[in-house]
């Protein structure tokens, strides 16, 4: 059965130089710092350890079923991407898991008792705080292209092959989250000037 | 805001606008408060996305790799989240075959929260049987003895078990360890075979190779027991079962977490109530000294507070706590310019959790104290060692303290190793200032 990830991992377009020696644990060997960190980004800090794994191993199941079908077309690590944003995507469409993630944000901000050095990691911690707080209440899909972009680097034209829209809906969809974090930033930022 | 320009300043560092369209809108956002804003906004935010870096636990990976290659439906293939307990020396459990069956490659027995003890023969000589009596550690395994009761710490990564009575045999790949914590020793076992057990008043230590480590209930000093001492023992005194929960005694330490927040001395007075009627050894009682630790610590109180902290690593019920606790010690004996005993509480800490949560922060503040010490080439030592802990904004702050002072102590003999730790620093990852500062250090 294909599952809904699965069916939107194929509007992505998977690998021909590669493709005879990638097998699912060279794959695992060879990405899953990487995979597990754009997970967790995804994510965001509030997120509990045990959701990034759970995941990430959702992430690499869906990639050994998708395996056969990779035709070289990107390169393995914007597949990954493609998969990994779809997997965190679906998993996000449930609004009570965003919700969840923004109140453990709050909790995070309030609970400071559990921080490494709780005075001193609580104020390094706010602007972080605010920066991921702003960042959950975006549209999960142009939140992710926001961590693609922002956080994780990626070129507009690499966002758009891992997810499987036009370019010009990257930008948009980042110009709109921008939008929001800085709308949120603004106050702390006056004065201090680039 | 209100600059015309605003919208276009949302552009300003993509791929959006370039060149003269670029150098214009830079010059402007230079002179106007919205603009400028905006770009700043963008920057730190960028710069505070990236701080975050979620690096995964060794156990988990080998969970992840286990469940993928044996086709695991992620729906099915759950981790533990709750206690286990896995029994020897009764009927064989039909929960442990349905479970075997969906991996059988990981051994890993996983059972619901919530879930009823697993009961496993010892006799029968079926996989299903062998799995049940077997509990995939870390690293290895651990094959319980006849009656024993063993459960693993939850949240351990599978790193700890604890044993309540009877035998366990733990076999470990060379270089790994986990801890067994029974009523009177937390023992860590580094690599080989040991056999560890509990009856009555003691703890019995048999290294039959590798090397294990011993605490007796109470201390941090611990007894090193190499292969061939086959009679270590550790004596401890008889100790109560483990005692239920007092209800008012959670809600008064409910009552004393929520005022740690906004009133340190509240939360003393109410953590001190607690320690007064709570049972000894219990999960409670250390609950309330870690409170009471940070109500110490908060209220400006750092002797007592560092006092409490080591009072909490050692607790037999503390283990939870006590990594954050021997951090929080060391932060406190940091700040009272005690850099010695911050080393050796920070030693504790890498025996106890090698790899846990706090080992980037842990480096960080030993390579701080070698710094301070005028000793750069170990804080190098720190970072260098640190490196495969994952990294925290502080540890990269940390290489560039620790990369300068060591070409400020010998520019020619130590050029490669302080390049070596600013390397690190160039990937786009890394926040742009600690970037920058790399770069700045690798021209001179």
């Amino acid at each position: 059965m294909v599952t809904e990830v699965e069916s939107r991992i194929g509007v992505v377009a998977p690998p021909v130089i590669e493709r005879q020696t990638l097998t699912i644990e060279r794959v695992f060997r060879e990405h899953f710092d990487h995979v597990y960190r754009i997970v967790g980004r995804l994510l965001g800090p509030s997120a509990s350890s045990l959701d990034v794994d759970d995941l990430t191993q959702q992430v690499f199941v869906a990639v050994n079923r998708a395996l056969p079908g990779f035709r070289g077309e990107s390169t393995v690590s914007t597949w990954l991407y493609g998969i990994a944003s779809n997997v965190v995507l679906t998993h996000l469409r449930g609004f009570r898991r965003q919700r969840r993630l923004r109140r453990e944000l709050d909790l995070a901000a309030a609970t400071p008792e559990h921080a490494r050095s709780p005075e001193q990691a609580y104020a390094e911690k706010q602007e972080l705080v605010l920066v991921w707080k702003r960042l959950l209440s975006v549209k999960p899909d142009k939140r992710i292209v926001y961590v693609l972009y922002e956080i994780e680097g990626l070129s507009g034209a690499e966002i758009a092959v891992a997810l499987g829209v036009p370019q010009a809906t990257v930008f948009t969809r980042l110009h709109h989250a921008r939008r929001e974090v800085a709308k949120a930033l603004l106050p702390l930022q006056r004065g201090r000037l680039p | 805001m209100t600059c015309a320009q605003l919208d276009r300043a949302l552009l300003l560092e993509s791929e959006q606008i370039s060149g003269e369209q670029a150098r214009v809108l830079f010059e402007h956002a230079a002179g106007c408060a919205d603009c400028g804003g905006v770009l700043a906004a963008i920057r730190t935010a960028r710069s505070a996305g990236r701080a975050h870096l979620p690096v995964a636990a060794l156990a988990a990976r080998a969970r992840i790799l286990a469940a993928v290659e044996g086709g695991g439906d992620p729906g099915i293939f759950q981790r533990w989240r709750g206690p286990l307990l896995v029994f020897a020396g009764a009927a064989a459990a039909v929960a442990i075959v349905e479970v075997s069956t969906v991996s059988p490659k990981t051994e890993v027995v996983a059972v619901p929260q919530q879930a009823a003890p697993i009961e496993a023969t010892r006799e029968t000589k079926t996989t299903a049987n062998a799995i049940a009596n077997t509990i995939a550690v870390a690293g290895g395994t651990a094959v319980l003895g006849k009656e024993a009761i063993a459960e693993l710490v939850p949240d351990s990564e599978l790193t700890a078990l604890s044993l309540s009575s009877g035998e366990l045999t733990i076999e470990l790949e060379a270089g790994r360890a986990i801890e067994v914590i029974t009523a009177g020793a937390r023992v860590k076992v580094i690599g080989g075979r040991t056999v560890i057990a509990h009856r009555g008043a003691k703890t019995e230590v048999q290294v039959v190779s590798g090397t294990a480590k011993a605490w007796p209930k109470g201390s941090l000093t611990p007894k090193v027991i190499v292969a061939g001492e086959t009679g270590a023992i550790i004596k401890v005194e008889e100790r109560e079962a483990p005692k239920p929960r007092a209800p008012n005694l959670d809600a008064a330490l409910k009552e004393a977490k929520a005022a740690l927040i906004t009133d340190a001395p509240r939360a003393a007075v109410l953590a001190e109530k607690v320690l007064d009627t709570v049972p000894k050894t219990t999960q409670q009682e250390a609950e309330a000294l870690v409170i009471l630790a940070d109500a110490e610590r908060r209220r400006g109180r750092l002797d007592a507070s560092a006092e409490l902290y080591a009072k909490v690593a050692a607790h037999p019920r503390g283990r939870s706590f006590a990594e954050e606790a021997l951090l929080q010690r060391a932060l406190i004996l940091a700040k009272t310019d005690q850099s010695d005993a911050v080393l050796a509480t920070l030693a504790i800490a890498a025996e106890q959790f090698p790899r846990g949560a706090t080992a980037p922060e842990r480096a960080a503040l030993a390579a701080e104290m070698y710094l301070a010490k005028k000793e750069p080439l170990r804080a190098a030592e720190e970072i260098e060692r640190a490196a495969s802990f994952g990294r925290s904004l502080k540890l990269l702050e940390k290489r560039v303290e620790v990369a300068r002072a060591l070409l400020a102590q010998d520019a020619a003999a130590h050029r490669a190793r302080a390049h070596s730790l600013l390397e690190a620093l160039l990937d786009p990852s890394t926040p742009q200032a600690l970037r920058i500062d790399a770069e700045t250090l690798l021209k001179k």
